[in-house]
C-alpha cells in the first residue's frame, strides 16, 4: 500500500538519506530501528510530505496506494498533499507536549481534522472529537476537551495526539519515536494503545526508534538504519536471533538487557566486611518554592523522605526510578548541593564528583580540554596546598587521564564543541576522576547517548571503577542499565526508597508491586 | 547530521565594520585637525552648496559643514565610548553578583533597575542633568548612570542562566572559589550576548547624547556637537537643506554602523 | 484577583518612591532657588520673604508631607516662574491643563500608527518568500532604526513641509480653534516618532513569527492538513504577538521620550517643551509634577498590558 522507492534527500551538500526503499501493507507495523542521525526522522517526514523546503529528493519516489506523492527532482505538490495529511495519513510526535499548540484547547485542536476534512456540523464535530478521547482512554474526555495543553500530563497529552491522529482512521500511521519522552510505566500503556488501535482500524503503522526492545515488542518487520541507509530488514525475530549485518549484530548487543549481565562486577562476597564510604540516615530533602521575591512565602516542599542507606567501598549502587521521584534531589543532597535537609549525611572521604547525564552542558564550552581537565587540580591546589603542582605536571596528568578514559592527547587543544557526545562523556569522567575521588555519583550517565555509545562508556566506567577503586552511585531511568553497573539496586518512589537490596535479588524476587511493574516493563 | 561548522565571516560584521571604522576615524582625526578651521567665519562664502572645495556645504557663518561634522563626531566617539565603558562596567559587575547569588541585593537592584528601565531614559537623564547642570562630564555621568540597568538586566540573566549549568555545579564540586567561578568559569560564556549589548549600549549612547544636545541641555560650546549643529540647521532648512543633512546623515551613518556590527556578533554566534 | 491587587500595590508603591525620588532630587541641587528666581533684585528681606511664601524655610521632610497631601486632594502646587495676572503664581495644573491633550494625543497617534503599520507589515514579511524583498525589507528597516526622532522630524518637516508642502512648519492650531487641523498638523510629528517603532515592532515580529514556525506544534498542524494560511493566521501569529505585546508595552515608555524630543521640532505646545523649559529655568514644582505624571503614565500603561497579557495566554493565567 506505502512504498519507498530508493529515496535520497539531501541538505544543501549533505546527504540524509540514501537510496531507501520501504514498502508497508495495511495493518502491518514496520519498525524503523536507528541512531541518532540515522536518517530516520528524515524519511519519515519525506513520507508525509513534512520535511522542510530546504530539502532535496536526490532520487527515488514515494507511493501512496498507486498515487505518486513525491518524486525526485519535482517539488512537494503541497495541495496533493494536504488531501492525505490528516486524513489518509497522519503522524503521532516525539514530544507531545511541543507537538501541541500552546494556547490552544486540545479539543479545538483535535477538532481541526475534521473541520479540515469533513463536512460535518460543529455539534457532529465535538461528539466525534469526544468519542476519539474516550477510545483513546482518556477519561473524563469533556474536560480534556477544553483543557490546555500543561494542564495535562504527558500521558493524557501524548493520548491526545494519538486520537489527533486516528480520529479519521488514515490507512498510515507513523509513530516517530512515541514514547521517548514518557516514563517507562506511561511507554507500556501508550505502546499498547498503538496496538490496540492498529487491531481495531487495521491501519499500516510505521514505527520509528532507537530503541530495538520497543521495536520487538510491536512491530511484524524490522528495517536498521545508518547513515541514512537501510543495511538490514525483515522479519523482526528472524533479525533478532540471526542478524546478517556486523552493524545490527553490534546494536542488538550494545541494548542493556537481563541475559548479558557480565561477570566483571567487583562484589559477591557480601558486604559485612567492607567499609562504607557514604552513610546516609534518614535523610530529608526539601526544595524551597517560589522565586525569592519578598512577596513569595516560601514553601518548603519535601521532595525526599527518610532515605536510610549506605555505600560500601569499591560499590556500585543503583538508583531506580521514574523522573520526578526525587532521585536527582537525593544525589544533589548528597553532594552538597541542597542544603535544605533533615538526617545525617557522613562521608569517608572529601570531595565527591560527579558524572552528568547531558555530555553537552557539563562542559563549559569557552575552555579547551585541556584547561578543563587542570582546572579540578588547580581548584583543589587553591584548598590544600598539598596538591599544588608545576604547570608541566598538571599537563602530564591531563594527558595521562585523557588516555585512561580512551583519547588521545591531540584533543588537549580542542573545545567541547568539536567532540561528538561520546568524546565529551569521556572528557567529562575524565574531569571527574582526576583529582582521584572515591565517590562517583552518576546521575544517568549514559541516558543521551545512542546504545552503541552507551556499551562503551559503561565497559569505560567499570574499567576505570577497577583500576582507581571508585564506588558508584549510579542512578538511571532505566533498570536494564542499573542491572548491568550495579552490586545493589535502590528503588526510588515518590521520595521514598522503597526498596533496597541485591541486584540479582531484586530482579529474581522483587518484593514491591511498584519493583514489578518497572521489571515487568522493561 | 553533523557538519563541521565554518566560522563564516558574515556581511553584517563586514558592513558593520566599515561603517564604523570609518565613522571613528573620522571622529579621532577630527579631534586633532580638520581641514578648515571650524571656527573661522567668511561671510563671502555663506551657504555654499556642498561642492569639490566645501564637501557637505558652508553654513550660515560661511563655516565649513565637513569640518563641523568631524569634530562633532569626534565628542559623539570620546563621550559614547566613555559612557559605555562606564556603563558596561558596572553593569558587569552587578549584574555578576545578583544573578549569581541572588538574595536581598538582587531584590533591591532588580526593583531599580525595573524602575529605570520603565522609565524614558531621557526623562532620567533631564532630571540628573538638571541637578548636575549640563557640560560634557556631566553627558558621561548622566548617561552612563542611566544605561547601567540595560546591561544589568542582560547580565544578570545570562548568570541566572548559567549559574546552574551542569558545568558550573561540577566547577562548585571541584571547590573552585566563588569569585572564580564568576568571573574565570561564566563570564567569558556571556560575552558573545554582551558584546552584542555594547552594540546597542553605543548606538542608545549616540542618539541620547545627540538629543541632549538637541535639546540644548547637552555639551556646551565650545564643545562641538552634531545635535546642537541640527538645531542650529533647522531655522535654514528652506535655504541650506545640506546644513541639516549633514550631521543627520552621520548620525545615521554610525548607529547604522553599530546596529549592523551587533546583528553581525549575534548572527556569528547562532550559525 | 490576588494578583491584580498585588500589582495594584506594587504600582503605588513605585509611584510613592518615585515621588520621594523626584522631590529629594531637587533638594540637594546646588545653588538657592529664590536667588535665582529674584535674580539681580535679590535683597535679604525680599528673599526672606519670597521663602515663606514658596514654604521653603519649613524641613524638607515637612515640605514633602504638605506637598504630598496636597496633591492627593488635586492641588498641584504654583510654578515658581510663571505667574497669572498680577500677583498671583500660576498653579501647576493651569500650566499644564492646555499642554497635556496635545502630548497625550501625539502618543496616542504615534501608537496607532505603529499598531497599524507595523503588524500588518511583519505578518506580510514573515510569510515572504521572495529573497529580495526579505533582504530590502532589512535593509529599510535597520536604516529607519538607525535615525533618531529629532532627524527624522527633520526630515519630515523638509519633505512634506517644505517640498510637498502638506503642512506649513510651525504653524500649529490648537484643538479648541480647529480640530481637524490640529491632527492634520500632529499626523507629522506622530510619524516621526513611528517610523523607527514601526520598523523595530516589524522587525520584532517578523523574527518572533518565524521562531513559532519551527516550531513542533507548526509541524502538527502541517499533519493536519492545514494549508500555510491557516497555520501562519490561525496557528501562528497569536502566539508570536505575545512578545510583541510586551515590546509594544516597553515602546510607550520610548514614545513618550520621542515626543519630548519630537515637540521641540515641530514647536508642539506639549507636557515635553514645558518640561525642557521648567528645568532649564528650575521651576521644580512644574517638573516633579511633570515626571510624577510621566511615570504614572507609563506604569500604568505596563500594568495594562501586564492584565492583557494573562488574558491572552492561558499558561500564566493559571498560575
Amino acid at each position: 500500500m506505502i512504498r519507498i522507492e530508493d529515496l535520497s534527500v539531501s541538505f544543501g551538500d549533505t546527504e540524509a538519506v540514501k537510496h531507501v526503499s520501504l514498502d508497508l501493507a495495511d495493518g502491518e507495523i514496520l519498525g524503523v530501528v536507528g541512531e541518532s542521525g540515522s536518517g530516520k526522522s528524515v524519511t519519515a517526514l519525506t513520507l508525509m510530505g513534512l520535511v522542510s523546503d530546504s530539502a532535496r529528493i536526490t532520487s527515488g519516489r514515494v507511493l501512496f496506494d498507486d498515487v505518486t506523492l513525491r518524486e525526485a527532482g519535482k517539488p512537494c505538490d503541497k495541495a496533493l498533499y494536504r488531501t492525505y495529511q490528516g486524513a489518509g495519513m497522519s503522524m503521532v510526535f516525539q514530544e507531545p507536549m511541543t507537538s501541541l499548540n500552546p494556547t490552544k484547547r486540545v479539543g479545538g485542536q483535535v477538532e481541526e481534522t475534521l473541520r479540515l476534512h469533513t463536512k460535518m456540523t460543529p455539534g457532529e464535530r465535538r461528539e466525534c472529537v469526544l468519542e476519539a478521547f474516550r477510545s483513546v482512554g482518556l477519561q473524563n474526555a469533556e474536560k480534556v476537551y477544553a483543557s490546555y495543553p500543561h494542564q495535562l500530563s504527558g500521558g493524557m497529552r501524548q493520548r491526545v495526539m494519538i486520537a489527533m491522529a486516528v480520529i479519521l482512521h488514515p490507512r498510515l500511521i507513523v509513530a516517530d519515536e512515541p514514547t521517548t519522552a514518557l516514563d517507562v510505566t506511561i511507554q507500556n500503556q501508550i505502546i499498547g494503545l498503538l496496538r490496540e488501535i492498529n487491531q481495531k482500524q487495521n491501519n499500516a503503522m510505521l514505527f520509528i526508534t532507537h530503541d530495538l526492545n520497543l521495536a520487538r515488542k510491536l512491530c511484524s518487520r524490522i528495517a536498521v538504519m545508518k547513515d541514512g541507509e537501510v543495511v538490514e530488514s525483515g522479519e523482526t525475530e528472524s533479525i533478532f536471533e540471526h542478524p546478517a549485518e556486523a552493524y545490527t549484530k553490534r546494536l542488538i548487543e550494545a541494548v542493556p538487557s537481563r541475559m548479558k549481565r557480565k561477570g566483571t562486577i567487583a562484589s559477591g562476597e557480601g558486604t559485612k566486611d567492607k567499609t562504607p564510604i557514604l552513610k546516609v540516615k534518614d535523610l530529608s530533602v526539601f526544595y524551597k518554592d517560589g522565586n525569592n521575591s519578598l512577596f513569595a512565602r516560601k514553601k518548603r516542599q519535601c521532595v525526599v523522605a527518610g532515605a536510610d542507606f549506605v555505600l560500601y567501598e569499591g560499590e556500585s549502587l543503583g538508583l531506580v526510578g521514574e523522573s520526578g521521584c526525587g532521585k536527582t534531589s537525593l544525589s544533589r543532597a548528597i553532594l552538597g548541593m541542597n542544603r535544605e535537609v533533615d538526617g545525617k549525611i557522613i562521608h569517608a572521604t572529601k570531595y565527591p564528583q560527579m558524572i552528568f547525564q547531558d555530555p553537552y552542558g557539563s562542559l563549559n564550552p569557552s575552555k579547551t580540554i585541556g584547561w578543563l581537565l587542570m582546572e579540578p587540580l588547580r581548584a583543589r591546589a587553591a584548598l590544600d596546598p598539598s596538591w599544588s603542582m608545576t604547570r608541566g605536571e598538571m599537563e602530564e596528568a591531563a594527558c595521562d587521564m585523557l588516555r585512561k578514559v580512551g583519547m588521545s592527547d591531540k584533543f588537549f587543544h580542542r573545545k567541547p564543541s568539536q567532540l561528538s557526545g561520546g568524546q565529551r562523556q569521556r572528557v567529562s569522567i575524565g574531569q571527574a576522576l582526576i583529582t582521584h575521588p572515591a565517590l562517583i555519583v552518576a546521575d544517568e550517565p549514559v541516558s543521551a547517548l545512542d546504545v552503541t555509545i552507551q556499551a562503551q562508556i559503561m565497559e569505560l566506567m567499570r574499567k576505570l571503577q577497577r583500576e582507581m577503586k571508585l564506588s558508584y552511585l549510579f542512578i538511571s531511568h532505566d533498570i536494564n542499565v542499573v542491572y548491568q553497573m550495579c552490586d545493589r539496586i535502590m528503588v526510588m518512589k515518590d521520595g521514598r526508597i522503597i526498596e533496597i537490596g541485591e541486584t540479582e535479588e531484586i530482579f529474581a524476587h522483587p518484593k514491591e508491586e511498584y519493583t514489578k511493574l518497572l521489571l515487568g516493563n522493561s | 547530521m553533523k557538519t563541521q561548522k565554518k566560522r563564516k565571516w558574515n556581511k553584517y560584521l563586514t558592513a558593520g565594520l566599515f561603517m564604523t571604522g570609518f565613522a571613528l576615524l573620522l571622529g579621532i582625526v577630527g579631534i586633532f585637525w580638520t581641514p578648515y578651521s571650524t571656527t573661522a567665519m567668511s561671510a563671502a562664502e555663506k551657504f555654499d552648496a556642498p561642492s569639490l572645495r566645501h564637501l557637505f556645504g558652508t553654513d550660515n557663518f560661511g563655516r565649513d559643514i565637513f569640518s563641523r561634522v568631524m569634530e562633532g563626531m569626534g565628542t559623539t566617539v570620546v563621550i559614547s565610548s566613555l559612557v559605555v565603558l562606564f556603563s558596561g562596567t558596572f553593569g558587569i559587575l552587578l549584574g555578576a553578583l545578583t544573578g549569581y547569588f541572588g538574595g536581598l541585593l538582587d531584590e533591591i537592584v532588580m526593583r531599580v533597575t525595573d524602575a529605570v528601565n520603565g522609565f524614558p531614559s531621557i526623562l532620567l537623564t533631564l532630571v540628573i542633568i538638571s541637578i548636575l547642570g549640563s557640560g560634557r562630564q556631566n553627558v558621561i555621568l548622566s548617561l552612563g548612570i542611566v544605561f547601567i540597568p540595560s546591561y544589568i538586566r542582560i547580565v544578570r540573566s545570562e548568570f541566572i542562566r548559567l549559574r546552574d549549568a551542569d558545568y558550573i555545579m561540577r566547577a562548585r564540586l571541584m571547590g573552585a572559589g566563588r569569585m572564580r567561578i564568576l568571573f574565570v568559569h561564566i563570564l567569558p560564556n556571556i560575552f558573545s550576548v554582551f558584546w552584542v549589548s555594547v552594540m546597542i549600549g553605543f548606538n542608545n549612547a549616540i542618539l541620547a547624547e545627540s538629543g541632549m544636545s538637541y535639546l540644548g541641555i547637552g555639551v556646551q560650546p565650545p564643545d562641538a556637537s552634531l545635535g546642537k549643529m541640527l538645531s542650529d540647521a533647522q531655522g535654514y532648512l528652506q535655504t541650506a537643506p545640506w546644513y541639516a543633512l549633514a550631521p543627520g546623515l552621520a548620525i545615521v551613518w554610525v548607529v547604522l554602523g553599530f546596529a549592523l556590527f551587533g546583528e553581525g556578533i549575534r548572527r556569528q554566534k547562532v550559525d | 484577583m490576588k494578583y491584580f491587587i498585588k500589582k495594584l500595590i506594587t504600582l503605588i508603591m513605585t509611584l510613592f518612591f518615585v515621588s520621594v525620588a523626584a522631590f529629594l532630587a531637587f533638594q540637594i541641587i546646588p545653588g538657592d532657588v529664590v536667588a535665582s528666581i529674584l535674580g539681580t533684585e535679590a535683597t535679604p528681606e525680599r528673599e526672606e520673604q519670597l521663602r515663606e511664601e514658596l514654604g521653603l524655610n519649613k524641613p524638607p521632610l515637612q515640605r514633602y508631607a504638605d506637598w504630598i497631601t496636597d496633591l492627593l486632594r488635586g492641588d498641584l502646587g504654583e510654578s515658581y516662574r510663571f505667574s497669572k495676572g498680577m500677583n498671583e503664581r500660576m498653579p501647576v495644573s493651569e500650566l499644564i491643563g492646555d499642554k497635556l491633550p496635545v502630548t497625550l494625543w501625539l502618543a496616542v497617534l504615534s501608537m496607532v500608527l505603529i499598531v497599524a503599520v507595523s503588524i500588518p507589515l511583519g505578518v506580510f514579511w514573515a510569510r515572504s518568500k521572495s529573497r529580495f524583498l526579505d533582504a530590502a525589507l532589512g535593509v529599510i528597516t535597520q536604516t529607519a532604526m538607525a535615525v533618531p526622532s529629532f532627524f527624522l522630524g527633520i526630515l519630515v518637516t523638509y519633505l512634506f513641509g517644505i517640498l510637498l508642502k502638506a503642512f506649513a512648519p510651525g504653524g500649529y492650531v490648537s484643538y479648541q480653534k480647529d480640530p481637524a487641523g490640529f491632527f492634520q498638523y500632529l499626523l507629522f510629528p506622530a510619524l516621526s516618532i513611528a517610523i523607527p517603532k514601526i520598523a523595530m515592532t516589524a522587525r520584532f515580529l517578523r523574527n518572533s513569527m518565524l521562531t513559532e514556525l519551527k516550531s513542533d506544534y507548526v509541524r502538527t498542524a502541517y499533519s493536519k492538513g492545514c494549508t500555510e494560511r491557516r497555520v501562519a493566521y490561525g496557528h501562528v501569529l497569536r502566539n508570536a504577538m505575545m512578545p510583541v505585546i510586551t515590546f509594544l508595552g516597553m515602546i510607550i515608555a520610548e514614545i513618550v521620550a520621542g515626543s519630548i524630543v519630537v515637540e521641540q521640532v515641530f514647536g508642539l505646545p506639549g507636557i515635553g517643551r514645558l518640561l525642557i523649559s521648567s528645568i532649564s529655568t528650575r521651576d521644580f514644582p512644574v517638573v516633579e509634577i511633570l515626571i510624577l505624571y510621566i511615570t504614572f503614565v507609563v506604569i500604568f500603561v505596563y500594568f495594562l498590558i501586564d492584565i492583557l497579557y494573562r488574558v491572552i495566554d492561558p499558561r500564566i493565567s493559571e498560575k
